[in-house]
């Protein structure tokens, strides 16, 4: 069964085309359809777990075309995260059965959504970069046409190309890192990549290159600062997708990459200084605009770019590990956040979280479900978030990056602080508007429950995955920094019930202290503004200029120009024609006359004597002088003609 | 075997004659005009099946005495290259005509006329003469001329005679190529030959290379078309009618690149390796010029026809990375180019016929009004910025892989035209399908697509698919004769 791992994506592929062809009739029972295919390829995967745990690699690899393999590759690593999407890709199709059951499009959604999962799975399988950069691409597509999936809304289809544009500039930072490796090798493979750094073919400032690029392309799919700019938008989503982008799919991709490529990262010291420092900024960055949001899935969207920071961080600190370790355990909460707030979207009919309020009694099973995953993002002890949070402060702390350690420490705040606003607005105390609450479906509620349990028990799997990728040693423990980033998440838990569940404070008698930095906040530094308005569309408009000039003047100008001169000229040759070339004919008919009549004339008078010589001179000298003088132009041209030549060919003589 | 070359290449200019000169009803022409153009793809495709891919010699060759005076003979063959672009070549005529719908005016002639060119287009891939490939050359251009001349929008006159007389001219560079080879080579060893396979092995001086080259090179590149001589291009294709563009833009532009690939790269050696490095600064300069054109555009049609010379400037690029990825990376644009623009065109031309416009500011909000339309310019759309999985990034994988090998970072810029080729497709998009629909529109009748588009736009969807997924087949064509020039060459 082994030898076959590389068909068991299969199923989802099956789903896909059932979906593709049969969806208008299927409506949303192509959720179920999709939810059993991922299912499917999360069981087989499951059997794989002998084979993997043993330590094999499953490696199967074909030929795309002369020159260029394809091939599937199934170690600890991909094994893990092709578990952990095709558990979450199966838990969010269920969720949309009952979702998106009044809407129209459905099998262009499902069609997209599967394909969104089965190129995620693609991705990790891929044993090499051309096969992982194909799927990320189809990804990118699946992305834009999910996130614009209300495309007769404006905003809804500018978000999808926001998505597309943003990440495709990343994109292709990472196409030419991937260049770069190539070029290098001859090989897009992984083994054989890594074989060729550590034998010293690439050279280090090559893979300093490389992993530079490829770490554009991450910026650009996982959101980091200054490419961020497209998640927060991508809320225009049904919240599905939303889920999809941000737990199991896309923006963990990047991740995945930066992880597999590790042998790689590790040794260029100035990418992992770079990467440290986006990381940095990103992490504070959005857990700032998070803290303002108003609206319930911007908080999440806000959060999701802070988390991924987290881990980028801790890319940059040597800590591969406690990276995915938080890449796993923020799918799993980071799902069932998103899917609670599609849960009550759903019954409050509403993304404002100022408009909801007491939703708690309305939605017990949701609201608990939230809380864990709260509570989990939050690095509450316990929870999840918590163990793969500690690994990385642990891990940044004794790397030495005192700095990045310290705004970990108070994102860490922050993050408890929003998260923890966010849950009191929306679940605890009175209702702010008129909405008529109720609890979601069933089908809604299993994976919430499922993800409720994982979001709990996911650090679990911190030992066990140590096993699996032959990892011995993590960072030392140590309580300072343990107790530390405990207190910060209880500070900012503290802070937020005191202001919006205890209502203690008001924050109202702040409002001229808070209002400036809160426009700024919720404008998003005016960051996408600047980008959007005026670096986008300036730059439209003038290259569109400078090239409409460029063809107009100068391409297409001497072109024209040219076929006009040549009109110019050919009206002149059409004159010099009928004066000079016609002229110049009709003067050589006229000088073979006079010659003739010259011979004639000696012809006549010379051999017939001289006897008549008076009478020739005084007779015919009238006549051939009037001749000459005829009065017309062109014989007066023709002989200055004549004479210029002849001038000007003496001089040549005499020079 | 023979003379069913001969057929594939002359049958459609029989078919195509009769239309002209015999009466019947438009209905009759297109199904006989279809019936003879699926004959002969099938024969292309039967060309195919017979075809050896394991070696990179012409095959199929007839040779028969011609002009013997002149050492002109009458003679075809095939290589890989030559045969996908056959392929190609039969394939959009089928496409064409079952696109074409009896209800526009003298169908009945302009089928006559696509057909002809068929044989004009068919007899440049395959002619091994140099004078059978020029008065082919030559041909292309006839029925060409009265398509945009008779069929063309408002500017037609104006446009078809550019047409005729800018690519003209190249055809001028490339006849006194010719001619000077001719002589040269006859002046050196006696042999006054115009037979092609007999300058594919012949060395000339570095000094006649260097020379000639460039002017081979410019007649080729306005065929092509590259920037600087492409300007005849979009005044050509927006004002030509919709079966035209798709073969004016599927076919005629890949001459160019077939005629580099078959005469500049192969017989001048050294002149293409001294001028590589230029040449690829044309082909980046092309893919962003062009892709930033297109940016800047109102119509559709023109952005389509400026991203035409964005992906040509590709196929240079790639080729003057003088290596196998670059090589094959450009002959396999050839193909996948001309299958996704037919499909942009066709589009184009539906587009106009049911909204009687173009303009991009025009319109708005088409996805609520023809749905079906959508999807596939949606798809077109993506395929020609280079989607993986589609056929165009099967190319233009290639070419980067060849091109960073040959000219690393020059690359940059081949890479912002990609940025900036998603941006005007994903622009024009926006503005043309989605959201709200435009005021102008709304509450008028519009058609969706009927079924024969249906059908052409289908076949050209799976082709492009397939030819995305599974690229092998195709390579494999062409893969050895591209190693046999480069052989020559000195690249790898």
């Amino acid at each position: 069964m082994g030898d076959l791992f590389w068909l068991y994506p299969l199923p989802l592929l099956a789903a896909l085309i059932i979906i593709f062809i049969f969806g208008d009739q299927l409506q949303e029972k192509s959720g179920l359809i999709g939810a059993v295919g991922s299912g499917l390829v999360f069981i087989l995967s499951i059997t794989l777990a002998p084979a993997v745990f043993s330590g094999d690699k499953l490696v199967y690899s074909f030929q795309w075309f002369p020159g260029v393999n394809l091939g599937f590759r199934i170690d600890g690593l991909s094994w893990i995260m092709l578990i952990v999407v095709t558990f979450l890709v199966s838990l969010i199709l269920l969720y949309s059965y009952s979702y998106m059951e009044h809407e129209k499009g459905l099998r262009r959604f499902f069609s997209f959504m599967v394909l969104f999962g089965f190129s995620m799975v693609q991705l990790i399988v891929a044993d090499n970069l051309l096969q992982l950069f194909i799927a990320w691409e189809i990804m990118g597509l699946c992305s834009y046409s999910l996130i614009g999936f209300y495309f007769e809304k404006s905003s809804a289809a500018s978000a999808g190309k926001k998505a597309f544009l943003t990440t495709k500039v990343g994109d292709v930072f990472m196409l030419l890192g991937i260049l770069v490796l190539y070029a290098a090798t001859g090989s897009f493979n992984y083994d054989e990549i890594f074989s060729a750094a550590s034998s010293g073919l690439i050279s280090l400032s090559e893979i300093a290159l490389a992993t530079l690029f490829i770490f554009g392309g991450v910026v650009g799919k996982s959101a980091q600062f200054p490419l961020h700019i497209w998640l927060p938008d991508a809320m225009e989503g049904p919240t599905p997708v939303s889920a999809l982008i941000h737990a199991a799919a896309m923006v963990k991709a990047g991740m995945y990459l930066m992880i597999r490529l590790y042998p790689l990262y590790e040794v260029s010291e100035f990418t992992l200084k770079i990467i440290m420092i986006v990381g940095t900024i990103t992490v504070l960055f959005a857990a700032l605009m998070a803290i303002f949001a108003d609206d319930f899935k911007q908080v999440l969207a806000f959060s999701t770019i802070s988390q991924l920071g987290y881990m980028t961080v801790a890319l940059g600190c040597l800590g591969a590990f406690p990276a995915l370790l938080h890449v796993i355990n923020h799918a799993f909460f980071k799902a069932l956040l998103f899917l609670g707030a599609g849960s009550v979207i759903h019954s409050v009919g509403t993304g404002d979280i100022r408009k909801m309020g007491g939703v708690f009694k309305y939605q017990k099973i949701t609201g608990s479900a939230m809380l864990l995953g709260t509570l989990s993002i939050a690095g509450i002890p316990g929870f999840s978030g918590f163990v793969s949070k500690d690994e990385i402060l642990l891990q940044v702390y004794e790397h030495g990056s005192l700095f990045s350690y310290y705004i970990l420490l108070l994102t860490g705040m922050l993050t408890a602080f929003y998260m923890f606003r966010l849950y009191f607005m929306v679940f605890t105390r009175e209702k702010r508007s008129d909405y008529h609450g109720h609890e979601s479906p069933v089908s809604m509620l299993i994976p919430l429950v499922l993800l409720g349990i994982a979001a709990v028990f996911s650090g679990r799997l911190k030992n066990p995955l140590m096993g699996l990728l032959n990892i011995t040693e993590t960072a030392h423990h140590n309580n300072i920094v343990v107790y530390s980033s405990v207190a910060a998440a209880l500070i900012g838990i503290v802070g937020a019930l005191l202001i919006y569940y205890l209502k203690i404070i008001d924050i109202k008698n702040y409002d001229s202290v808070i209002s400036g930095p809160k426009k700024f906040f919720q404008n998003r530094y005016y960051f996408d503004y600047f980008v959007e308005e005026i670096i986008c569309k300036y730059f439209v408009k003038i290259s569109g200029m400078i090239t409409m000039a460029i063809e107009r003047w100068i391409f297409d100008g001497i072109v024209i120009f040219a076929a006009k001169s040549i009109k110019i000229i050919s009206n002149y040759t059409k004159v010099a024609d009928q004066y000079i070339v016609d002229g110049f004919v009709n003067k050589t008919a006229a000088i073979t006359k006079t010659f003739s009549g010259i011979s004639n004339f000696i012809d006549i008078y010379i051999f017939d004597g001289a006897v008549r010589f008076i009478e020739i001179v005084t007779v015919r000298k009238g006549e051939i002088m009037l001749y000459w003088n005829n009065g017309k132009i062109q014989t007066y041209l023709l002989w200055t003609v004549v004479g210029i030549i002849l001038i000007v060919s003496l001089i040549g003589g005499v020079f | 075997m023979n003379w069913l070359f001969l057929i594939m290449v002359f049958f459609p200019s029989f078919v195509g004659i009769m239309l002209l000169v015999k009466k019947m009803t438009d209905r009759t022409a297109k199904w006989i005009a279809l019936t003879s153009s699926s004959i002969v793809f099938l024969i292309s495709l039967y060309f195919y099946y017979m075809f050896d891919k394991t070696t990179s010699s012409f095959q199929f060759i007839i040779h028969v005495n011609w002009i013997e005076s002149l050492g002109s003979s009458f003679a075809f063959g095939m290589d890989g290259i030559s045969m996908s672009l056959v392929l190609l070549t039969t394939l959009l005529v089928v496409v064409v005509m079952i696109f074409m719908d009896y209800h526009s005016d003298d169908v009945k002639e302009f089928l006559g006329f696509t057909l002809i060119l068929e044989t004009a287009l068919l007899g440049v891939f395959v002619a091994l003469d140099f004078l059978l490939f020029y008065v082919f050359w030559e041909l292309v251009l006839i029925p060409m001329y009265f398509m945009i001349l008779h069929w063309g929008g408002p500017r037609r006159v104006y446009a078809s005679i550019k047409f005729f007389i800018y690519t003209h001219v190249g055809s001028f560079l490339i006849l006194v190529g010719i001619i000077a080879m001719y002589f040269y080579k006859g002046s050196a060893d006696g042999v006054y030959t115009l037979s092609i396979l007999s300058y594919l092995d012949y060395n000339f001086s570095d000094k006649f290379q260097l020379i000639v080259f460039p002017m081979i090179f410019i007649g080729f590149a306005i065929k092509l078309p590259l920037v600087p001589f492409h300007t005849w291009l979009p005044d050509a294709h927006v004002e030509a009618p919709t079966g035209g563009s798709m073969l004016l833009a599927g076919v005629l532009l890949k001459m160019g690149g077939y005629g580099l690939i078959r005469i500049g790269f192969t017989i001048f050696p050294v002149a293409v390796n001294h001028y590589a490095y230029i040449m690829a600064v044309f082909g980046v300069v092309s893919m962003l010029y062009g892709a930033l054109l297109a940016l800047a555009q109102d119509d559709l049609k023109k952005m389509v026809a400026y991203s035409s010379v964005s992906h040509m400037g590709s196929v240079v690029l790639g080729l003057a990375a003088l290596n196998i990825n670059g090589f094959n990376g450009a002959t396999y644009q050839l193909f996948a180019h001309g299958i996704i623009s037919a499909m942009l065109f066709m589009l184009c031309g539906i587009l106009q016929y049911s909204f009687k416009t173009r303009s991009i500011s025009k319109l708005g909000g088409l996805a609520q009004i023809v749905p079906k339309m959508t999807v596939f310019y949606v798809f077109a759309f993506i395929a020609s910025l280079g989607l993986p999985g589609l056929a165009g990034f099967v190319a233009e994988i290639n070419v980067l892989m060849g091109a960073f090998q040959a000219f690393k970072y020059l690359l940059a810029v081949a890479l912002v035209s990609l940025i900036v080729t998603a941006g005007y497709y994903l622009l024009a998009l926006q503005k043309v399908f989605f959201g709200d629909i435009k005021q102008s529109l709304v509450g008028g009748e519009f058609a969706d697509l009927k079924i024969n588009e249906k059908i052409a736009l289908m076949t050209l969807t799976v082709l492009i698919v397939i030819f995305g997924l599974v690229p092998g087949p195709l390579i494999e064509l062409f893969n050895l004769s591209n190693l046999e020039i480069l052989a020559r060459i000195g690249g790898v």
